[in-house]
């Protein structure tokens, strides 16, 4: 394999080359972006401590950071997974994208996110608008941060609050020294500040509390923790998570599921095909048995010369194998399918034992069960088995097939009744509501063909019938068994709007002709279409005379080789005037006639 | 730079889409062939074909079937396609300037003498030196034709003007047909009554490490050679899954160039085959269904799962690559020519689905897997995704790819059942699990190389035009309605 | 006498094989063109019934290269299904003898072949007669 790779040495072409360009460049770009998106904190030690709320995704909390999920489950060392976020409290890398305290520097301190409380308005904290800081964007219901208060890991105190760009608290926060204060706040800003250990508190900031509120939510741990009553009724009921989770779903995780379904589906299909293959391999080791024995058995029956009698049941009962695949639906379907083959080929006295034999072993049986079977497969091969075996009473049953809606059922049971009917059993055609096809055209057509000529049914009506495939069926008809009678009314057929009925209404005509169909059909020459031109010339070479040779020397001059050839032809079939006039013509004209004239000459 | 982050991330998510559509296709696939394929046995088993095979009511049949330097085997394949059943026949073998001993060969062994013949200039083709018939009447259905090299498509244009019958079927001279194989593809074409068939097709089998005698596929083996193997794999898959399911939908847009039935008529009123591609096959029966669309005529091409013809494959990487790459360049020079079909209401199903699908799927796809798994790779290597991700993507793919070839498996159990020792059954789930590995690498390359080779001579054939060494460039113009492509 | 069967159908062949056997010929079977082409070389049969349609080689060419080589006299019946006038014209202007359309008659088709042993025992003394 390697040798072909080798063999195309390295970019002669442009097209190769800007080829592999392009895929090198894309595969730049995506990296590029990758890189992008890859949490990386702009500033060393410098996160936020995120306290997970209950029903806190990764994608969630991500969101409301302008992060994704995935970032910050790498950030943490954690695998990403969809669903509640386990973990206490989570760190969120400070980049360039989420914050604006690009000039701070920081040893070793967390920020703490404060979130508006929820139904309280926002209106005293103001957003750009069309700002697309990711920070301001409120996603899903998550709580909207408003800002982070900088705090000192060690004794939790408010060092000072850091506001992301694109908000602007109507008060300012001040740093004064170790100690956060906020002035000129309006009273009753109401934040949420998220605090460690699943505690939700709620304070009120206003005039001289601010700071010690503030203090107050900043240290509350500890409170939280010694069973505070500070902020007790205000603060929100806890959801306790109670209930082990589940392992956490990772997208592997979820790949690998699909892949295992896989798997497993693969397997499933395995044992079917060897149990398939099994089954098959073991019918045909079966048929290769039958086939040795129940033939000899059946030719010995029906090539004995004294008359049929039990002896059939005798030699078959000989054989326990035999004994016993008579007693099976398969076996038995062999064995009808080797008497019907015989009795398709062999007539006379045979054919009648094959006949007989059937019969005998109740296989007739067999096939009428078939007719009320649901599966279409064997009402069809009920139904043809009937037909070749000449089960005349039971005509009736297959008679309900005539229009059955399913379209193999209903063109064997129109088989069958031409077969066990001959052509009385045409009349089918004067209710049929489908058209038929090509093939059962030809099925009913050889099938009538070899049975004794009778008389015909009046096929009149048919030739008027809208279903156009019985027309023309009609017409093939009538060709065949050359019924004279009807060349009135095949003439009319050459008005029909259809190419194809006209078409086989010229054939028809060649089989019936009368003194008049050629001037009729030279009429008509004029307006056909190509294939009917061509239809009508050849015609008139079987059915024409020496009325018809100019025409024909017309015709030869056409631009149009089918055409010309096909006029040659029939110049050639019009004794000895018409070859004599083809030559003529031909030598006259030379170049391209000369050939059609060696052509007709050489008679391939 | 946000825009470039959502344009990384768009990228992505096509990516993530597009392989989720093939997958569905797919899946479509093996779903809609299922009862297609069964009914189409089913329905094999209560018909009589003997019938056309006997009986001169049938529609006549003229195969045609170019030749090029084949003389090592042109006597036996003469032969077997002279013992094929069907009653209304003409065989017409055309020796496409063949450089060997070919056309001697043929005189010879069937006592052939130059006649005298008017060709009927219906479809144009280089000058054909002669054509040939027997002396001998027990090989009267056989017509051979001497003719200047001109491509195969060249070839099969000369044969078609000199067929007379109602049906052509079109075949590769080396190829075996089963014995009822015509039987079979001309039955299909006249049992709807409803619509039009303009083309039939069969199922095309792998015929390497099978026996064959005089012509004859005298017992089916699995292939030896692993490239064969696969090959058997993909043509199962492909015909018994992809096009039994496009046959249901009426959808199909190619017809083997080994094996394919079609009407004389249209082919001639669309102008024949196409000599300016190497997709001639293809681009035929897509012409043809534009043509019918175009005269509002319903029409349908239809598909029928039996095993009619076996082929040898390529073996070796190297004619393999070959192959890969002139099915791609077919197909890019097809579907471009006809881009007037994409999205195009008037063509219905296969101005929405089956166009677009060839489109991204089959002369796109190559390409977009090949970016697409080396940014995988590449971002994987880099530590932007984890290998445990990339290597369960990767297994999800193959395991995928197993299930659809045992279903392909399974079809074929279910139906014709070729392959009958277990040892084959697990070989052949064998080549499914390497496949991904050892062949589709090299198929994408190959494609991908057909690709650049196509962009690259298109350019030269430009030159060539503009310095004038080429006059007549066969144009398809688009929205010709009744007449003939090539005259406009 | 030496009969040739040759036939694709084996529940035809055998039947023909089983009849002509009980009517007291030697015979001979072949599944297929190719082999029936063998087997005339290696038993030389003075009578073949062939059908028409069969793989390798069709029940016509195996005529053709009978009457064209050095075992003309062998005498052919063909059994075909093909009952148009063409089919059975060709076959006889290759030169077989007879001609049976399927469904056939198995008492029909042995006098048939009766007749035909007849005529070439009649051709054969004839010949010894002239030689003499």
């Amino acid at each position: 394999m390697p040798s072909i790779f080798i063999s195309y040495r390295y970019p002669k072409n442009i097209f190769f080359r800007s080829f592999l360009t392009l895929v090198i460049c894309l595969n730049c770009f995506f990296l590029i972006a990758q890189k992008k998106q890859r949490p990386n904190s702009t500033f060393p030690n410098s996160h936020l401590k995120h306290i997970v709320l209950p029903h806190q995704t990764f994608n969630s909390i991500g969101k409301s950071y302008g992060l994704t999920g995935e970032e910050i489950a790498d950030y943490n060392n954690l695998e990403y997974y969809d669903g509640d976020v386990i973990p206490k409290y989570l760190t969120i890398p400070l980049t360039k994208r989420n914050s604006s305290i690009d000039k701070i520097a920081f040893t070793n301190e967390h920020l703490v996110p404060l979130f508006q409380i929820k139904g309280i308005p926002g209106r005293l904290i103001r957003y750009k608008k069309n700002g697309n800081n990711p920070l301001i964007r409120r996603v899903n219901g998550s709580p909207l941060l408003v800002g982070y208060l900088h705090t000192n890991e060690v004794n939790n105190e408010v060092v000072e609050t850091v506001v992301p760009a694109g908000i602007r608290h109507f008060g300012q926060v001040k740093q004064a020294g170790k100690k956060a204060a906020i002035t000129d706040l309006k009273p009753a800003i109401t934040i949420a500040i998220a605090v460690p250990q699943k505690a939700l508190a709620s304070a009120v900031v206003g005039g001289a509390d601010t700071v010690s509120a503030i203090r107050a939510a900043i240290v509350l741990p500890k409170i939280v923790n010694s069973s505070s009553t500070l902020l007790k009724e205000k603060r929100p009921a806890l959801v306790e998570i109670k209930k082990p989770q589940p392992r956490p779903a990772t997208r592997e995780r979820k790949v690998l599921f699909l892949v295992e379904i896989q798997l497993a589906i693969t397997f499933f299909l395995l044992v079917i095909i060897f149990f398939v293959a099994a089954l098959r391999n073991r019918k045909e080791v079966l048929h290769t048995q039958l086939k040795a024995s129940i033939r000899k058995v059946l030719i010995n029956e029906v090539l004995r010369e004294e008359t049929f009698s039990e002896n059939l049941n005798r030699s078959l009962s000989t054989s326990d194998f035999l004994k016993k695949q008579m007693a099976k639906k398969g076996g038995r379907q062999f064995i009808i399918d080797e008497i019907i083959n015989g009795r398709k080929s062999i007539k006379g006295k045979a054919g009648e034992e094959f006949l007989k034999l059937y019969v005998s072993l109740n296989m007739n049986d067999d096939s009428s069960k078939k007719l009320k079977s649901k599966n279409w497969n064997d009402v069809v091969k009920g139904i043809q088995e009937l037909a070749i075996m000449e089960q005349n009473h039971k005509m009736t049953e297959i008679f309900h097939e005539i229009n059955s809606r399913n379209e193999l059922i209903r063109m064997e049971a129109q088989c069958a009744l031409v077969r066990l009917s001959g052509f009385g059993g045409l009349w089918f055609l004067n209710v049929l509501n489908y058209p038929i096809s090509e093939w059962q055209q030809m099925k009913l057509l050889s099938m009538l063909s070899t049975l004794p000529f009778s008389d015909i049914p009046d096929l009149h009506l048919l030739l008027t019938s809208p279903n156009e495939s019985s027309v023309i069926f009609t017409l093939k008809l009538i060709g065949l068994f050359q019924q004279r009678t009807m060349h009135g009314e095949v003439i009319k057929c050459l008005a029909n709007k259809n190419e194809t009925i006209r078409f086989f209404a010229i054939k028809c005509l060649k089989e019936i002709h009368n003194e008049y169909t050629v001037d009729i059909l030279l009429r008509k020459f004029a307006t056909e279409s190509r294939k009917n031109k061509i239809s009508i010339v050849k015609v008139m070479g079987e059915i024409g005379s020496q009325d018809q040779l100019d025409f024909l020397l017309d015709v030869l001059s056409v631009d149009d080789d089918t055409l010309k050839i096909s006029a040659a032809k029939a110049l050639s079939k019009l004794g000895a005037k018409g070859n004599y006039l083809l030559e003529e013509y031909c030598g006259r004209r030379g170049g391209q006639y000369s050939q059609i004239f060696l052509h007709i000459k050489s008679g391939v | 730079m946000i825009w470039f982050e959502i344009l990384a991330g768009m990228l992505t998510d096509i990516l993530y889409f597009y392989c989720a559509c093939m997958l569905v296709f797919y899946v479509l696939f093996a779903i809609v062939s299922i009862g297609e394929t069964l009914r189409n046995y089913k329905k094999n088993n209560s018909t009589d074909y003997s019938l056309l095979a006997t009986s001169e009511l049938g529609p006549s049949v003229s195969i045609i079937a170019p030749a090029f330097n084949e003389g090592v085997g042109i006597i036996d394949n003469v032969r077997s396609l002279l013992s094929m059943y069907y009653s209304n026949l003409e065989i017409i073998i055309v020796n496409d300037g063949s450089t060997d001993d070919s056309l001697q060969k043929l005189i010879s062994a069937y006592e052939l003498r130059k006649v005298d013949f008017f060709i009927e200039k219906q479809l144009p083709s280089k000058h054909v030196k002669g054509v040939y018939k027997s002396t001998n009447p027990v090989y009267k259905k056989l017509i051979i034709v001497d003719k200047v090299n001109g491509g195969k498509a060249d070839a099969l244009n000369a044969a078609i003007n000199i067929a007379s019958k109602d049906y052509i079927v079109a075949i590769d001279v080396d190829c075996i047909l089963e014995q009822d194989a015509l039987l079979k593809i001309i039955k299909t074409l006249i049992d709807y009554p409803k619509v039009r068939v303009i083309a039939s097709g069969g199922v095309v089998r792998i015929a390497n490490s099978c026996v064959v005698e005089d012509g004859k596929l005298v017992k089916v083996n699995l292939p030896k050679n692993y490239l064969a193997r696969v090959q058997t794999l993909e043509y199962l898959r492909s015909f018994l899954l992809g096009r039994m399911a496009w046959t249901r939908l009426n959808g199909l847009l190619l017809i083997s160039g080994a094996f394919g039935a079609f009407d004389r008529e249209i082919v001639i009123k669309c102008g024949g085959y196409n000599t300016k591609t190497v997709g001639e096959d293809m681009e035929l029966i897509v012409r043809m269904r534009r043509y019918m669309v175009e005269t509002n005529e319903p029409h349908c091409v239809k598909y029928i799962p039996d095993p009619l013809c076996w082929t040898e494959a390529p073996s070796t990487y190297k004619v393999l690559g070959r192959q890969r790459n002139r099915w791609m360049r077919g197909t890019i020079e097809t579907l471009l020519a006809h881009k007037i079909i994409f999205f195009n209401k008037r063509y219905g199903l296969m101005g929405y689905i089956s166009y677009p699908y060839w489109f991204f799927f089959e002369m796109m796809g190559p390409a977009i897997e090949f970016v697409g798994f080396s940014i995988f790779l590449t971002a994987t290597i880099l530590g932007i995704i984890k290998w445990k991700f990339f290597f369960s993507m990767l297994l999800f793919m193959i395991s995928f790819g197993c299930m659809y070839s045992s279903f392909a498996i399974l079809m074929e159990v279910l139906s014709y059942h070729q392959y009958k020792r277990r040892s084959d059954i697990l070989k052949l789930l064998l080549v499914a699990v390497t496949e991904p590995f050892l062949f589709h690498p090299f198929m994408v390359w190959s494609s991908i190389m057909g690709m650049v080779d196509y962009l690259r001579n298109k350019k030269s054939w430009g030159e060539m035009t503009r310095s004038g060494f080429s006059t007549k460039t066969l144009e398809l113009k688009p929205g010709i309605v009744n007449g003939d492509y090539r005259k406009a | 006498m030496v009969i040739l069967i040759a036939e694709d159908d084996p529940m035809i062949l055998m039947t023909l094989e089983t009849f002509f056997i009980k009517e007291g010929y030697q015979v001979i079977t072949a599944n297929n063109g190719r082999e029936a082409i063998q087997k005339i070389e290696e038993y030389l049969p003075d009578i073949i019934i062939t059908d028409v349609m069969m793989p390798f080689y069709s029940g016509l060419e195996i005529i053709a290269k009978i009457k064209n080589g050095v075992n003309k006299k062998i005498a052919v019946v063909v059994l075909s299904a093909m009952g148009q006038e063409s089919a059975v014209k060709e076959a006889f202007e290759l030169g077989a003898d007879d001609y049976l359309t399927k469904p056939f008659s198995l008492v029909e088709l042995s006098l048939r072949v009766k007749r035909l042993v007849k005529v070439k025992a009649r051709n054969t003394l004839y010949q010894l007669d002239e030689k003499l």
